[in-house]
């Protein structure tokens, strides 16, 4: 590049111009030290912000390029929900923070609190928005519960019955599950669904997303069945927005769950008719 | 005015988060796709990217632009590192000290919605083969001798061509250079 025969101002303004699309070299950024002085980073900041300004225009107007591939939006979903899992320091919020209610599957790996269970035999926790609230003295069966649940639900409810399939943990369990794509919240029931140890390892929920590839279904969080209990209601927190859930599988995997599973182990599927 | 979801962000809210890529995955597509042409490394880059914005989005400040810069800001740095570490373009030959990847300022100003605005209206007002030359190599990441080739110009002119675009949009929408100084 030859700088000996350009005017200062004019070599200035080339750097600054070739800063809009490309990164100085440092012998280049030293000589625009030298031709501007103090004013460097303004001007830096400014070829900055026009370059930026003029690339958004360009891409605003440009009808050329595809819409971002599903596959592509799908796993930006999924990682966030694993960048925010593995960061305490950005911890997803319940929906209620602070609330002692609403802890949903998955709510144990990221706040250390136990997860919301309310069995049949201790329905003890209030709950939200469309949901009916209860008192700590409330004990309502699961079949109460569910049936207030559904009576003040978003029109939207899907309401679907667990079907369940070859594993050991689910022979004879059966259950339903609530959701509302509208309201990003649901409850799951379980009759009969066999008792974990959460050491070894956790029921993780899935939620399949009409709108994204079913390769990547958006992780419902994991979640415990306590022993002893026959009849168990849990509040479904997924991480990250599904636009329209059709189908629903729990997978046993290792304590935590997993970003994404090998569906070795199903022992419930549910599944909106086609 | 939209509000910026990014402080939500920060704090982890599920609903920002996904409002969030639905509001911006387009753009930083479109960035990606029209800088690094190849597909699979475009995707890669949008992740990268997003990861990023996670990791800074507390750094946002509201006050010192907008929302929609701040993501354009940190991604066309990214997608500006990626081809300076994949691509030694032919002028770059005499590089003997590699330039450290670019650092993202939370305290840099950010083009705000006026700036976005007069962009908007200037690049449309450009006449057309300027505003394709200073696309193909402001939006697109085409070297002068591409985008030479490309319009079928002689380099000096795609040069010409380039060089007074950036001029124009950079002395007219940018915040602070109304006025330019003189190099003492």
């Amino acid at each position: 590049m030859n700088t000996s025969s350009s005017q200062p101002t004019e070599r200035r303004d080339q750097l600054l111009a070739d800063s809009m699309v490309r990164t100085l070299l440092p012998e280049e950024l030293r000589e625009l030290e030298e031709l501007a002085g103090a004013e460097t980073d303004t001007l830096m900041k400014s070829a900055e912000q026009a370059a930026v300004s003029a690339a958004i225009a360009f891409a605003e107007m440009d009808s050329e390029v595809n819409p971002v591939p599903e596959s592509l939006q799908a796993r930006l979903y999924q990682q966030a929900a694993t960048h925010f899992a593995q960061n305490p320091q950005q911890q997803p919020m319940s929906l209620e923070q602070g609330s002692e209610i609403l802890l949903g599957p998955g709510s144990e790996r990221r706040t250390g609190l136990s997860p919301w269970v309310l069995t049949a035999a201790a329905g003890i926790l209030a709950l939200i928005g469309w949901l009916p609230r209860l008192t700590s003295t409330d004990a309502l069966s699961g079949e109460e519960l569910l049936q207030g649940l559904v009576a003040q639900a978003p029109t939207d409810l899907l309401r679907l019955d667990w079907t369940a399939l070859e594993d050991p943990s689910s022979i004879g369990a059966s259950g339903e599950i609530l959701w509302s794509d509208s309201e990003q919240r649901g409850y799951m029931r379980f009759r009969g669904l066999a008792a974990n140890d959460s050491a070894q390892s956790q029921y993780q929920l899935w939620i399949f997303d009409d709108k994204t590839d079913t390769k990547y279904p958006v992780d419902g969080g994991v979640f415990d069945i306590p022993a002893g209990n026959n009849d168990v209601v849990i509040a479904i927190d997924p991480k990250i927005r599904v636009k329209q859930a059709f189908q629903f599988a729990i997978t046993v995997e290792k304590p935590g769950g997993v970003v994404v599973s090998k569906r070795e182990r199903i022992p419930l599927l549910a599944a909106a008719p086609s | 005015m939209t509000p910026p979801l990014l402080p939500s962000v920060a704090l982890g809210d599920n609903q920002a988060i996904s409002a969030c890529i639905d509001r911006y995955s387009g753009l930083v597509w479109s960035l990606a796709r029209r800088f690094l042409r190849d597909l699979g490394t475009a995707e890669d880059a949008v992740q990268e990217i997003f990861v990023e914005i996670w990791k800074v989005a507390s750094r946002f400040d509201p006050d010192k632009g907008s929302e929609v810069a701040f993501i354009a800001t940190l991604t066309r740095r990214r997608l500006i590192d990626r081809v300076r570490r994949q691509v030694r373009r032919p002028e770059d030959h005499t590089i003997v000290e590699e330039p450290e990847a670019t650092e993202w300022l939370p305290e840099q100003e950010l083009a705000g919605r006026e700036d976005l605005e007069r962009a908007k209206q200037l690049v449309a007002s450009l006449q057309p083969q300027q505003r394709e030359a200073v696309e193909l190599s402001l939006y697109h990441g085409l070297t002068h001798n591409e985008v030479s080739t490309r319009m079928e110009i002689p380099l000096g002119t795609a040069k010409s061509l380039i060089r007074r675009g950036l001029d124009q949009i950079r002395s007219r929408v940018a915040t602070n250079t109304a006025s330019l100084p003189s190099p003492s």
